[in-house]
């Protein structure tokens, strides 16, 4: 009791000093005052005290735990002790494996190992390998210029061939202009970063090639996958994409799609995507490197094919090392879309100019390909008479489309992992070449490959192929993925 | 290191800041023009935004005709450059059919293998008959002939590596091969497809013009001030790989670098010292986060670097790798990075690493172009077979790209048969000697006449500064209306004030191109020098004065005062320094030279100086503030080979006396050395 009593006598007497304190603080005379007609009473003195606290918080050093840098010693140690690890990983023995070597001209036969092939392996589709008029316009070039350009395009590599070709593509095409790029796998991985910066949207299709993925990678675009070539997931996704996000409509946006894809042989359905496109506002980015020259009726790709003006696809990009049997790239679209890239294309300003005597073979081409529409025709039909020949293969399925110069064969059943599927497609094309002499390839993946789609063996078709070559060419895969495959289960 | 002279640096921000608002003041009036008129296709966003293609649409459109000038010829020592007529300002070009043969100083033709050659162009030719001009597939698939693996060998061979891997363009081989060796490798084993990934997971930055031109500009501020403007460290997808790359690296390396996600450090350019600090920085640090050692570290640099015309300081740079076990990767030989200097330095042409003596095997990896020096495109990457075996099998560039033109091909194997004198000729090694001959005299001539140019001897690149955004395409238009083509950079290639010319010089090039060339480059001088023109003209009288005066130093009098003056001049410079040094006065400058700068430092010493001096009959020169810093203020004394020896003594004389009244022996001819050794004896 003793005890409580004087806690409360104790803490009586401090409050009373306290209050004392306080009231001689609101009696003082500054307390008083009187500013702009408010009386300011303890206000003064209650601030006054806050500020004293704050100034005091501030004056004190906030924690920090004490930074101690590495010494030069602890560094040095760190140094010695570092290991780096081997700059390649060790060699397997699929590495080893060596592509065959073409001891001639890569046309519809060739000759490996000193024996006569039929080559599937080359995308000559419309057979312009070794064609007179080419050779004769790459010789007087060469004869002109020389072989390289020896600078790039900004710095005298400009060549007049180069302008008469950008001309001449553009002229084929109908578009205002387009701009030549020196390497066919440099257009793509130019020409959208040129386009698309960080922050912009990109829808893309899963099973675009690596040119095309390196490009979007090299952007910093946000960018979302759509099932391949499936119009419904594209939709969906499109759907997603605007309905989710408003700031979407000030952003720039891209579909960007292969019009024949080098990963699957399927042609991607242009009229769909152009509905879609305008629908939801966004602007294409087509890849035309295997349906220039191949696709519609005077091969000008796939805006002809499915009968879409060309203005409706803002961007096309195409590599000439296909169907005009050169090689290089180009890109074309509207003016404004040319030339942005002349300046902000890095594959365009910083690598030497392609070669002149390619511009010149490219111009070529496209006059034969102008001028001799048979060969188109001649085309299509072998890719019909292929893709008939290979109905009721064994193991494998057709996976391209019937229109497709690549015809694509995927395994019906994988094996689970893509290293023994290739492996056993790399056992039918081996077989193929060696017991049959037909010149087949496996589609290879590298590891920078994204692309998930199954891997298959692929077949180039020539506009230069016989009948008897197409026969040989599907008899004997049919042969061998029998006596493979059927092993194999 | 550049150097800017303060006034220059101003004037050209000036210029750029004008250009800039002049700009926006042109696309202001546009918007409202396109408002009015509604053109535009409602519900896109601009396909170039904002500022994105501002530096296009304004500044670059009004110097256009300096850049892509086409050609009708091959781009030999000479060539026919088409004139082109705009109706529009600049903003669209016309070829029109007149020529005018220009002497070309801007092609990477380094050995003059541009043009058609009597060895290389019939086998060229030959090739194409046999392969034809493209083989329409990738090397695994159908594009690998006889002649691909020819090239591989050759190209080992010349380099002196054990494997090679060529390319069908220099661009793609490093934009291509860095990933591989050092990016994310994807786990190849999921063949499942994936399912569209949800929007709203994707951060979807914030984007408005503002910020996008906040970040143009600070884009702008940064390149203006050449920082390290590729640094870009990706946490997320380091796979542990760490790339050390030069701050002026190329832009095909570093796009190599970007995409392999892969953290990158750069060091300043060519500076071994500061590698080895950036290094120590990351072995120290480990990987970003995560903190674990680095898997390996891989450091990128160039031959010759292409803006710059400089050597890569080698011999350091692979002291320090093999210190701190990093892998090299030398971008060796065609494109002066070995791109540029493959072919066009050593001895036998075999790049920096011949010149600088090095041995490639402590390269790990030598990365070249052919578009340079051999007149054919491609590039190739030389390595260990291991290496090499390796690449072939993932690299994009060889599964998926066009193989090399066949005559391309050709090309580069014949012009390698031409350098090694394998043509029965000796040609290769007269152009070696030609190229390096031509540079050595074109760089000393051009720093004879004031200009400033960078890079080393023996580099064929001279980069010209020229600063100014007005000076760059006046240069080039004057340079071409004199018939000589130079190739001028600015802005995205270079940092924002240092816009230079540059001049390639190739062994096709004759002295008689060179004079004239020069010729043309004083001409210039001539048209942008203000002095020349608002200055009344030098009089007649002094011109003759400066003609009879050069004539007696050269000896054309038919005497030897010229000679003798020169001696004279030399002696008493000499004597007259070293007396005042003995004397104990502060005496700047070098020996021979005739101008002896005697400091004073104190103000009052000035004037006091030269009264005493005129009082004993002796005139000398005092300079203090403004011409001088504050501090630093002297006497001067200039020796002419008109002193006679008398003259000089006396001379002497009156400096020491009127030296020791002054005060300014600051360093006195005998230190008392015995007493100071005694004090410290005793301090001990």
């Amino acid at each position: 009791m003793e005890l409580s009593n004087n806690i409360a006598t104790t803490f009586m007497s401090s409050m009373k000093n306290a209050s004392d304190w306080v009231t001689f603080a609101y009696d003082a005379p500054f307390a008083r005052a009187v500013v702009f007609g408010v009386p300011i009473g303890g206000h003064l003195f209650v601030e006054g005290l806050l500020l004293v606290v704050i100034l005091f918080l501030l004056s004190q050093k906030s924690y920090k735990p004490p930074k101690r840098p590495l010494t030069d010693k602890e560094i040095d140690e760190l140094c010695d002790e570092w290991a780096p690890e081997s700059l390649i990983p060790p060699i397997e023995a699929e590495m080893e494996k060596e592509p065959p070597v073409l001891e001639s001209a890569a046309g519809p036969h060739t000759i490996i190992d000193g024996k006569d092939v039929v080559n599937f392996a080359s995308a000559n589709y419309l057979g312009l390998m070794g064609h007179e008029k080419l050779l004769e316009s790459c010789t007087t070039a060469l004869e002109k210029y020389g072989v390289g350009s020896c600078g790039p395009r900004g710095f005298y590599g400009t060549i007049d061939v180069h302008l008469d070709c950008e001309a001449r593509i553009a002229k084929f095409l109908g578009t205002p202009d387009s701009i030549l790029y020196s390497y066919g796998l440099s257009t793509m991985f130019s020409a959208i970063p040129a386009f698309c910066k960080k922050g912009d949207l990109v829808i893309v299709d899963e099973g675009v090639h690596w040119s095309i993925q390196n490009g979007l990678h090299l952007s910093k675009s946000t960018i979302v996958y759509f099932k391949h070539n499936n119009m419904e997931s594209l939709r969906s996704t499109l759907e997603k994409v605007t309905q989710d996000n408003k700031r979407a409509k000030k952003l720039r946006r891209y579909i960007v799609v292969e019009s024949v894809y080098q990963n699957s042989g399927q042609i991607a359905p242009l009229d769909e995507i152009i509905r879609l496109k305008e629908k939801y506002r966004f602007r294409v980015l087509l890849d035309e490197s295997n349906s220039f020259g191949v696709l519609g009726e005077s091969g000008r790709g796939l805006t002809e094919h499915y009968k879409v003006p060309i203005e409706k696809v803002d961007i096309i990009t195409a590599a000439m090392g296909h169907a005009l049997a050169s090689e290089g790239g180009f890109c074309t679209g509207s003016n404004r879309v040319i030339d942005h890239q002349r300046l902000s294309s890095s594959g365009y300003v910083f690598s030497a100019s392609l070669p002149p005597y390619l511009a010149s073979a490219a111009i070529t081409a496209i006059d034969v390909i102008d001028t001799t529409p048979q060969l188109l025709v001649k085309l299509r039909d072998n890719v019909k008479v292929l893709c008939t020949g290979l109905k009721g293969i064994q193991g494998l399925e057709l996976a391209s489309d019937i229109l497709s110069p690549i015809v694509f064969l995927a395994l019906k059943k994988s094996t689970g992992s893509l290293k023994s599927d290739l492996q056993l497609l790399e056992d039918i094309a081996d077989r193929v070449l060696k017991e049959h002499s037909v010149f087949v390839v496996t589609s290879k993946r590298s590891t920078l490959d994204k692309c998930k789609l199954p891997v298959g063996i692929r077949l180039f078709v020539s506009a230069a192929h016989t009948e008897s070559d197409l026969q040989k060419a599907y008899e004997s895969l049919k042969s061998v993925a029998a006596s493979v495959l059927t092993g194999q289960n | 290191m550049i150097i800017i002279p303060y006034l220059t640096a101003l004037t050209a921000y000036f210029s750029y800041v004008l250009l800039f608002v002049f700009g926006q003041l042109r696309d202001f009036f546009r918007k409202l023009i396109d408002w009015w008129k509604a053109s535009n296709v409602q519900g896109y966003a601009p396909i170039c935004l904002g500022l994105e293609d501002f530096y296009i649409r304004r500044l670059y459109h009004r110097v256009q005709d300096c850049f892509q000038r086409p050609i009708s010829s091959p781009p030999d020592a000479w060539f026919d450059v088409m004139e082109r007529v705009s109706n529009d300002n600049n903003k669209t070009l016309k070829r029109t059919r007149k020529v005018s043969r220009c002497l070309n100083l801007g092609s990477y033709n380094y050995l003059g293998f541009a043009a058609p050659d009597e060895y290389c162009t019939p086998r060229v030719i030959q090739s194409l008959e046999k392969y034809f001009a493209s083989t329409c597939g990738s090397r695994v698939e159908g594009g690998t002939t006889a002649l691909h693996d020819e090239l591989e060998e050759v190209v080992a061979k010349f380099v002196g590596k054990p494997a090679a891997l060529v390319t069908g363009m220099g661009y793609v081989t490093n934009s291509a091969i860095l990933p591989v060796l050092i990016g994310k490798s994807l786990p190849k084993e999921s063949s499942h497809l994936t399912t569209v990934p949800d929007i709203q997971s994707n951060p979807m930055p914030l984007q408005t013009s503002t910020w996008q031109s906040l970040r143009l500009y600070s884009g702008l501020i940064r390149l203006a001030f050449r920082q390290n403007n590729h640094q870009e460290t990706c946490y997320f997808m380091t796979r542990g790989g760490l790339i050390i790359s030069d701050s002026l690296n190329h832009n095909s390396i570093v796009n190599g670098a970007r995409g392999s996600g892969a953290t990158v450090g750069v060091f300043q350019h060519n500076t071994p010292c500061h590698l080895e600090k950036v290094l120590r920085e990351h072995i120290a640090a480990g990987q970003p986060r995560k903190n674990r050692p680095w898997k390996k570290i891989i450091v990128v640099i160039e031959g010759i670097y292409s803006m710059e015309g400089e050597f890569c300081k080698l011999p350091e740079i692979i002291s320090i790798c093999k210190k701190y076990k990093c892998i090299m990767y030398a971008k060796a030989y065609v494109y002066m990075d070995e791109a540029h200097s493959i072919g066009a330095v050593g001895k036998s042409g075999r790049g920096v690493c011949e010149l600088l003596g090095v041995d490639t095997a402590d390269v790990d990896i030598m990365m070249g172009t052919f578009s340079k020096s051999f007149g054919s495109c491609g590039g190739y990457i030389a390595g260990s077979k291991e290496l090499i075996q390796y690449l072939k099998h993932t690299c994009p560039a060889h599964l998926y790209g066009t193989s090399l033109s066949p005559p391309a091909a050709q090309q580069i194997i014949s012009s390698i048969k031409v350098i090694l004198g394998e043509d029965g000729s000796n040609r290769g090694a007269q152009k070696l000697t030609q190229i390096r001959e031509n540079s050595n005299y074109f760089r000393s001539e051009l720093q004879k006449m004031g200009f400033e140019v960078l890079g080393d001897n023996d580099s064929p690149v001279m980069p010209i500064m020229l600063y100014n955004p007005a000076k760059i395409p006046a240069f080039s238009r004057e340079c071409l209306k004199r018939n000589v083509a130079v190739v001028i950079v600015g802005f995205p290639a270079t940092p924002l004030l240092l816009s230079r010319a540059r001049i390639c010089i190739s062994a096709a090039h004759t002295r008689e191109d060179m004079v004239r060339a020069l010729e043309e480059l004083i001409q210039y001088l001539k048209y942008t020098s203000p002095a020349h023109l608002y200055a009344t003209s030098i009089s007649p009288p002094a011109a003759q004065q400066i003609i009879s005066s050069i004539k007696v130093i050269l000896g054309e009098d038919g005497s030897s005062r010229g000679a003798q003056k020169l001696t004279q001049i030399r002696e008493n410079s000499n004597y007259f320094r070293s007396e005042l040094q003995k004397m104990g006065f502060e005496v700047l400058g070098d020996n021979d030279s005739p101008v002896m700068p005697i400091m004073l430092y104190n103000p009052a010493k000035i004037p006091a100086f030269s009264r005493e001096c005129l009082k004993r009959n002796v005139a000398v020169v005092i300079v203090g503030f403004p011409a001088t810093p504050l501090l630093l203020s002297r006497a001067r004394i200039c020796i002419s080979a008109a002193h006679t020896r008398e003259d000089m003594v006396r001379a002497l004389e009156v400096i020491s006396k009127v030296g020791d009244m002054v005060g300014i022996k600051y360093f006195p001819a005998e230190p008392k050395k015995p007493q100071l050794e005694e004090n410290r004896v005793k301090v001990e």
